[in-house]
């Protein structure tokens, strides 16, 4: 009875597309990252056929049709001026999207190329750029943010270097972490001996080593920058009105909250799920990277 | 009664993403009250996950496929939760390979003995602590005192070992399942922790499963033996005629092995070939490609447990070729 | 053990005096015209003048600095110029008001994110694991603000349930005055019209503000306890017959807390950060809504006042939470 119980020859075709392409049968496998990706493909096609979806002009006013509650003509209704909330929320897709990515990348770029060379050169410099990441990270991210963005002038792109500023640290400390490994291995000493130089070293085998972790917490951030620029934007530091940014229309639809309910809220859901589907993959991909998850 | 534990046909499998592999296969052995039972094998041959089962501390991948595991009559495998639990360290106890692991790290010693007599017995906690002392010095633990206030990381291998022993036999339960306990430890430790078992096992008649490859300790300790490979039983006996009368190849070839019976200049004999891959089992006998005396039915037919012939009424094993030939091992 | 408390005591006055040096830099060294900032639009050329000298703007930037370590020991932040009182006023003034909201999400926050925690782990892979997953996630992606309107939307518009703003009804005077919580002031006096009017306007908000907090708890103690529990010492318990309430909580969780804690001390800066947004939404009159009212009016001391001070608090939580680590953990002690 327990011999015919296992037969080796009579891989299912499951365990057989398992064993294929295990990346892909793990992500199917956990419906969230799943759905996660469906909210980033939808966020994508809004923002870039935003002009196709909707007929409306985002800037156009129409003060006889203003705080139209949603209907037909108006899926999302009007704002304060008439302007078509919907097709506003598209277009703020562009400029949310676009500006999550920017920050991130820039802030990720920045943040591991200086983590590389400071973990790797170690040395004085090394403790001086860590302590000056440390006060960075003193600060809790909205404050300082705010700070920083105050003492710019409040518009977007003060905004967008102040979240960056923000972000920096912990990619510094990410590639840093790379760096300090990588350091003691055996082939990157060997490298060293043999006479080549830093940046090659630093280029081909500590950066690629980091892109892991990286490329996570870079999803992550995204999700979180987005929320960040429309906090700012909601405060009257980033975004400025008539900009279709949702945090900007959110900072002027929030008072009208109970008498014209479908102003603040729509603007404020599409953050929600714009932010929960970089978060939702950022997630996933977490859990396939992370070697602990591979026990059965 | 005096028949304490009966494992009968027990079958156990694990699932992982890839496959199922059976572990144990139709695994048969007995341990009565008060008796020293070594179980012997090499790694992956199913002596912990034949201990693991019967108390119920499989991981959760693992299905028991078949078989019952008695305990004083009750078959464990069909056994409610709570009940099982309520056996658990009072009846049977259990001892682990590891001991660096084993112990609580943010919990003091006499904490975590006391916590575990109040488990088993109603007293105070005033009572527990007291006895908690008590029982780190019946393993033989100098200070004990001192020693209940510590916490594991200050404690030695050995130590750390001894009072892992006198958590299971805090009871002290009726049976004793020791998973290799001294194999992680130091040579010069080793044979003092096996007495402290065998001693501790004697004085309050608990029957002990001892696990281990080791035949030396084996044939010091056991009064009993049971030797498995590739998950199933393969001989099972007195250690008297186990050792001095091995049947089955696998035995005997673990015999030839010891170091201490081999001619000096001879070389060591090994066995040669590797353990089978559980995921492919063979449908003969799983020894049979590595076995010497193989014959043609030993690769189709699985051989039965029988009792080997001649006088013994304990020696079982399961082999086509079991049966005596002219060279007497 | 005292080592460690000298060695952290020694990074904290070294991030101190960053925080300083940043709130420095960002007042008078980066913006344009540092003393029309700190006198604003409408202030007349004499003023401008007066603070240019009291900057020391022509003296050379160390000097400066120290004049203002100086103000900033002595607590002096300017004065406001949107309500001409000295900013350290006004926070003091509306600290109590945070600080009571800032408590009360962290309680929520803890009370219903341990539970949950240990209820995913134990329940791993299971519908509510997915669920409280899902949750978490969903947690620290919502806008605080969205949270916040959602909410008023829900319980005061359609059901009617809970207040929309303020921390107490005009019309039931406040508590008086002993610790400036109205929780705890109307407890003392034994005045249940105002604590339970108070509690009444408390909830909603703390709700909103504990949301994200909760999120990450919920999310830390179930990733702590799944490692727990996993180990070994944690099976040798079990082999003795530990089991049920008593392994998960002394000799599970007490382990598994020790990074929770770390993660929530973390967490205590988002916290701080939303307490900003809530209180706008709310209208709740603490230091977020002070200095978010600064910002509409370019109040430039108080908006730095605020950041420096939140930072301080801040930086304090932190090392509270560090040493309570290095306390909970007996090897590292020795």
């Amino acid at each position: 009875m327990s011999s015919t119980t296992t037969n080796p020859n009579n891989l299912s075709t499951v365990a057989a597309a398992r064993m294929a392409n295990p990346f892909w049968h793990r992500i199917r496998r956990n419906p969230l990252t799943l759905f996660g990706l469906f909210l980033l493909l939808l966020i994508v096609l809004m923002s870039v056929f935003a002009p196709w979806i909707s007929p409306y002009d985002p800037t156009k006013i129409d003060i006889a049709g203003r705080f139209a509650p949603p209907s037909a003509e108006h899926w999302f209704g009007t704002d304060e001026v008439g302007r078509d909330i919907f097709t506003r929320i598209l277009y703020g897709a562009r400029l949310s999207l676009g500006v999550g990515v920017a920050v991130v990348v820039c802030a990720g770029l920045i943040g591991t190329v200086i983590g590389a060379i400071s973990g790797y050169f170690g040395g004085k410099p090394d403790q001086v750029i860590m302590r000056l990441m440390d006060i960075v990270l003193a600060f809790p991210a909205l404050v300082l943010a705010m700070a920083i963005a105050a003492t710019l002038g409040p518009n977007l792109q003060n905004a967008m270097i102040a979240i960056a500023i923000i972000k920096i640290p912990v990619y510094v400390r990410l590639a840093r972490a790379e760096a300090l490994a990588l350091r003691e291995k055996l082939y990157v000493k060997a490298a060293v001996t043999f006479g080549i130089k830093p940046w090659r070293i630093i280029a081909r085998h500590i950066v690629p080593n980091a892109i892991s972790p990286v490329i996570i917490q870079v999803t992550l951030d995204i999700g979180d920058a987005i929320l960040l620029v429309a906090t700012l934007g909601f405060l009257g530091l980033g975004a400025q009105p008539p900009t279709p940014e949702w945090g900007a229309m959110i900072s002027i639809g929030w008072k009208h909250l109970l008498d014209y309910w479908w102003y603040p809220t729509f603007p404020g859901l599409a953050l929600f799920l714009a932010s929960c589907g970089f978060n939702l993959v950022g997630d996933g991909i977490r859990d396939i990277l992370d070697p602990r998850e591979n026990r059965a | 009664m005096n028949m304490l534990l009966e494992i009968k046909n027990l079958s156990v499998s694990f699932s992982s993403m890839q496959e199922k592999i059976l572990a144990l296969r139709n695994v048969s052995f007995s341990i009565q009250k008060g008796e020293i039972v070594g179980i012997v094998g090499e790694s992956g041959s199913g002596k912990s996950v034949t201990a693991l089962s019967i108390l119920g501390l499989l991981e959760k991948n693992a299905t028991i496929e078949s078989g019952s595991i008695f305990y004083k009559g009750t078959d464990l495998i069909t056994l409610e939760r709570k009940a099982l639990q309520s056996l658990r360290g009072k009846e049977i106890g259990m001892v682990f390979q590891e001991p660096m692991t084993a112990l609580h790290p943010t919990m003091r010693i006499g904490a975590q003995l006391a916590e575990v007599i109040r488990r088993h017995r109603r007293v105070s906690w005033r009572e527990a602590r007291r006895l908690a002392v008590e029982s780190l010095a019946e393993v033989h633990i100098r200070d004990p005192e001192l020693v209940a206030r510590k916490y594991p990381f200050e404690l030695s291998g050995g130590m750390r070992q001894r009072v892992v022993i006198a958590l299971a036999m805090s009871s002290p339960p009726e049976l004793l399942i020791a998973d290799e306990p001294t194999t992680a430890l130091d040579v010069t430790i080793q044979h003092e922790i096996l007495k402290l078992m065998q001693e501790l096992a004697i004085r309050r008649g608990t029957a002990v499963m001892l696990i281990t490859h080791d035949l030396g300790v084996v044939s010091q300790v056991c009064r009993r033996v049971v030797v498995m490979y590739a998950g199933e039983v393969v001989e099972t006996g007195t250690t008297d005629e186990v050792l001095r009368h091995p049947r089955h190849p696998y035995t005997r070839a673990l015999i030839g092995a010891l170091p201490d019976l081999a001619e000096p200049g001879q070389p060591l004999m090994a066995i040669p070939g590797d353990p089978p891959d559980l995921r492919r089992r063979p449908p003969g006998c799983a020894f049979a490609p590595r076995c010497s005396r193989a014959l043609p039915v030993c690769f189709e037919d699985h051989p039965l447990l029988e009792l080997a012939a001649g006088e013994s009424f304990t020696h079982y094993v399961s082999c086509w070729g079991g049966k005596p030939d002219e060279t007497t091992a | 053990m005292r080592q460690i408390i000298v060695k952290r005591l020694a990074m904290l006055v070294l991030v101190l005096f960053g925080v300083t040096l940043t709130t420095f830099l960002l007042t008078h060294v980066i913006p344009g015209d540092p003393a029309r900032m700190m006198v604003g639009q409408r202030a007349s050329e004499e003023t401008l003048q007066e603070v240019r000298r009291q900057l020391g703007l022509d003296q050379p930037v160390w000097v400066q600095y120290f004049a203002y370590m100086g103000g900033l020991v002595k607590g002096d932040f300017g004065n406001s110029i949107r309500t001409q009182q000295p900013v350290i006023d006004d926070l003091v003034k509306f600290f109590p008001a945070t600080l009571e909201l800032a408590l009360a999400a962290f309680f929520i926050a803890l009370v219903i994110g341990i539970p949950l925690g240990i209820l995913a782990a134990v329940k791993k892979d299971t519908g509510w694991d997915h669920t409280s997953r899902f949750f978490s996630i969903a947690g620290i992606s919502t806008p605080v603000f969205w949270s916040g309107l959602v909410g008023i939307l829900v319980f005061y518009k359609i059901l009617g349930l809970l207040p929309s703003s303020g921390r107490i009804d005009l019309t039931v005077p406040p508590p008086d005055t002993i610790t400036g919580l109205y929780l705890l002031d109307s407890l003392l006096t034994g005045n249940w019209t105002a604590f339970a009017n108070s509690l009444w306007h408390l909830i909603l908000p703390a709700c909103t503000l504990a949301f994200a907090q909760l999120a990450t708890v919920t999310r830390q103690v179930r990733a702590s306890m799944l490692e727990v529990l996993s180990q070994d010492y944690i099976r040798t318990a079990l082999a003795n017959g530990i089991h049920g309430p008593v392994l998960l909580f002394r000799y599970a969780l007490r382990n598994a807390l020790i990074p929770t804690i770390t993660v929530v001390g973390l967490s205590f800066g988002s916290l701080l950060g939303g307490a900003v947004v809530t209180e706008t939404i709310f209208s709740w009159p603490g230091m977020g809504k002070y200095v978010v009212d600064s910002i509409a009016f370019l109040d430039f001391p108080a908006i730095m006042g605020f950041t420096f001070l939140i930072s301080l608090g801040y930086v304090l939580i932190n090392l509270i939470v560090d040493l309570t680590y290095y306390a909970l953990d007996p090897q590292i002690k020795e």
